[in-house]
């Protein structure tokens, strides 16, 4: 897979627990369940 | 205010017009848990920003700015996260070096993920636990936005 079909892939956590090394401070982004949950009213 | 009054919130009036709200309540926050010495290094902890994406695209770009600036300032306490969040997104600022991260379960979908160096310089990033970790075929410098 090259970088730039991993860049349009579609990504998901497999793991509860995601492990991350990095050089700098990244910014991690998810999508919010809030949507897809009927009991928040 | 009479919403959260009535939930028994604490409510701080304070008068500076050199921060932003959100910097006056993270400030507060830091000087709380130094105080009171809640930097409990065996624990965790999230700070939760409701409504902090979203909105006018100043205001989400200068809290996501506070977020790294807050980040940066603590970085020692890796024990404690900031998260902004909206309807559809969550993101929080990952530090340098090895951080487990845990998907919040009620909250946080599976599917849908995205990393951004911060400094607007190249990355060096690994991960474990995704679908598609970036360590699985190479190491990759990230200089651009890296979405699905």
């Amino acid at each position: 897979m090259s970088f730039k079909e991993f860049v349009s892939s579609s990504n998901e956590m497999l793991e509860e627990i995601i492990e991350f090394e990095t050089d700098q401070i990244i910014l991690w982004t998810t999508t919010n369940a809030i949507h897809d949950r009927q009991d928040m009213e | 205010m009479e919403y959260y009054k009535k939930k028994d919130v604490q409510i701080i009036h304070e008068i500076s017009q050199d921060d932003t709200d959100l910097e006056k309540c993270l400030n507060h926050l830091q000087k709380k848990f130094l105080a009171e010495n809640l930097y409990d290094l065996t624990k965790q902890y999230k700070i939760i920003i409701a409504g902090g994406l979203g909105g006018r695209l100043d205001h989400t770009l200068n809290n996501i700015h506070i977020l790294h600036k807050f980040a940066k300032r603590n970085i020692k306490y890796r024990n404690v996260s900031i998260h902004l969040m909206d309807d559809n997104s969550i993101g929080t600022c990952i530090l340098p070096g090895v951080t487990k991260y845990i998907r919040a379960q009620d909250f946080e979908l599976k599917a849908g993920c995205g990393i951004f160096p911060m400094l607007g310089k190249e990355a060096t990033v690994q991960t474990k636990g995704l679908k598609w970790n970036i360590s699985n075929f190479f190491k990759k410098i990230i200089s651009n936005l890296l979405l699905s």
